[in-house]
């Protein structure tokens, strides 16, 4: 018996010291991770990271053409003959060109009335990241193939559109001709696409708002139907809010809800937390390199949940007090949010890469109007003066003037209190200086409520009947 | 003597758990651990972006 629980107890030590050299940590990796083959596997095989094994990559890019519509016969010209089945010319650069528009024999012609739409159909998925071949790889087709052009001649001719931007790009007297080299920049990087603003990417930049260009990058907007030009026409409107006159108590319960949420993933207790920690515990354990960047995160980590905390003590003050949100309250959620999420968890990702920063608060411009605090018992409506006050006593029947037969209609206090969000740049100065503000400081702020009472006309109407 | 022994069995089951645990071994597990404090950082900020939105209607 005493050997057996001999042999035991070695074992278990056996297995403690294996488990303490990290042995079980990747040997059991696929209990949870499912997955047998660890990066050691991996390496001893010689896969690198990203490398599929059972695909083998090609050995040069595909040289066919991207799917691409088909051309429309036309009845004059016979089109049996497809484009890659020609037998001399061999420029990659050409046969991976799109086509569009409207194609007698090899050369294609702009359709009148067509192009734009076809613009709105193009499929944007068809974006491939080769290089450009416009200026640089053009090459005049040969003589029996294909009609011969030249570049610089100031007439954007036959396959000058897919290469020639002087002669087909940016003529102010050709807008086709400029649309064609506008696309052309879209799909191969030039210009501004250089920077990677090309559709795809989630940007809806001029020449795809302007054009109608990219529906996936542009409001999400189908340009199918008879969609042209300006389909998605007008001012953009990302930084512009309207703020909602209150919300009910239900719906913020909801919101404090969610901040509560967020607090805990933020907290100490939360899975963020430990997972810096154990880059924290590791980098100590390695020893070779500053630790205290994670230990800024992490104070960061704190300083973000306990503004947070504060925000929803707030909240919860005023949900108790009033039974709903108001849009001071809601004013207030927002800018502390923007806060929050600009002065912490950016403050917590700069942490992360090692630097000591001082953001600038984002500047918030704000239209606010509080008119429930512009109040005043002595105050009598001046009916005729373009107010509609109801609190005062005026409403359309005696003072249909105002009012406009509409008790609500010119109240002030009814219009929705317009944020105009600005947001600039974030500038951002690289210090040696630990961070030092505190959230919590940023978060309690005082409400814009005496500038904005200055600046109603309600008072200046209180001026003029003391004067 | 049974008592013991069932007692450091315990201790010694602990360690090893706590040693298949989430502790990081090496810098592969590292840059694992970061991409997912990176991710988990978008999410809380695209959260807090939906309450934010949330509160405010878009102007037309």
């Amino acid at each position: 018996m005493k050997k057996i629980l001999a042999i035991t107890f070695v074992l278990v030590l056996m297995c403690s010291s294996l488990a303490s050299a990290g042995f079980f940590s990747d040997s059991l990796r696929f209990i949870y991770t499912g997955n047998l083959i660890t990066g050691d596997t991996v390496a001893e095989a010689g896969i690198q990271e990203g490398e599929e094994v059972v695909s083998e990559p090609a050995p040069e890019p595909a040289p066919e053409p991207a799917p691409e519509p088909e051309p429309e016969p036309v009845a004059e010209e016979p089109t049996s003959e497809p484009v890659t089945e020609e037998p001399t010319y061999q420029d990659p650069s050409y046969q991976n060109q799109p086509k569009e528009g409207c194609w007698v024999g090899d050369e294609q012609v702009p359709c009148p009335g067509e192009d734009q739409q076809q613009y709105n159909n193009q499929p944007q998925n068809n974006y491939q990241p080769q290089p450009y071949q416009g200026q640089q790889g053009y090459r005049a087709p040969e003589q029996n193939q294909y009609k011969q052009t030249t570049c610089g001649d100031g007439v954007c001719e036959g396959d000058e559109k897919y290469g020639c931007q002087d002669d087909c790009g940016f003529t102010s007297e050709n807008p086709m001709n400029q649309f064609n080299g506008d696309y052309q920049k879209e799909l191969y990087g030039e210009g501004w696409c250089a920077g990677g603003q090309c559709c795809p990417d989630g940007i809806c930049d001029d020449f795809e708002q302007k054009m109608g260009a990219c529906s996936i990058d542009c409001s999400g907007t189908s340009s199918g139907g008879s969609g042209q030009y300006g389909q998605q026409y007008g001012a953009p409107e990302q930084n512009t809010y309207v703020m909602k006159e209150e919300i009910d108590a239900t719906e913020a319960l909801t919101l404090v809800l969610k901040l509560e949420e967020i607090r805990m993933r933020l907290g100490a207790d939360g899975g963020l937390y430990e997972q810096i920690k154990s880059l924290n515990e590791y980098c100590e354990s390695k020893g070779t390199e500053d630790c205290s960047r994670y230990e800024n995160a992490l104070s960061m980590m704190t300083e973000t949940s306990v503004s947070l905390e504060t925000l929803m003590s707030d909240l919860k003050s005023s949900i108790e007090a009033n039974g709903k949100l108001t849009q001071e309250d809601l004013m207030k959620l927002k800018n502390n949010i923007n806060n929050i999420v600009d002065n912490g968890l950016l403050k917590i990702t700069y942490a992360l890469i090692g630097v000591d920063i001082t953001i600038e608060t984002i500047a918030v411009e704000e239209t606010y109007v509080d008119y429930q605090g512009s109040y005043d018992d002595s105050y009598v409506a001046e009916c005729g003066n373009g107010l509609c006050e109801p609190d005062y006593g005026e409403d359309s029947s005696n003072c249909p003037n105002d009012c406009m037969g509409d008790s609500g209609t010119d109240y002030l206090g009814e219009q929705p209190i317009q944020e105009m969000v600005t947001q600039e740049p974030i500038q951002e100065m690289v210090t040696q200086e630990p961070i030092q503000e505190t959230l919590t400081e940023e978060v309690v702020e005082e409400t814009p409520t005496e500038e904005a009472v200055e600046e109603t006309p309600t008072e200046e109407a209180v001026e003029e009947v003391i004067v | 003597m049974k008592k013991i022994i069932a007692i450091l069995c315990i201790f010694c089951l602990l360690f090893v758990i706590t040693g298949c645990g989430t502790t990081i071994q090496n810098d592969e597990e590292a840059a694992e651990e970061i991409s997912g404090v990176n991710e988990e950082i978008s999410e809380i900020s695209s959260d807090l972006q939906e309450i934010n939105e949330g509160i405010s209607e878009g102007s037309s």
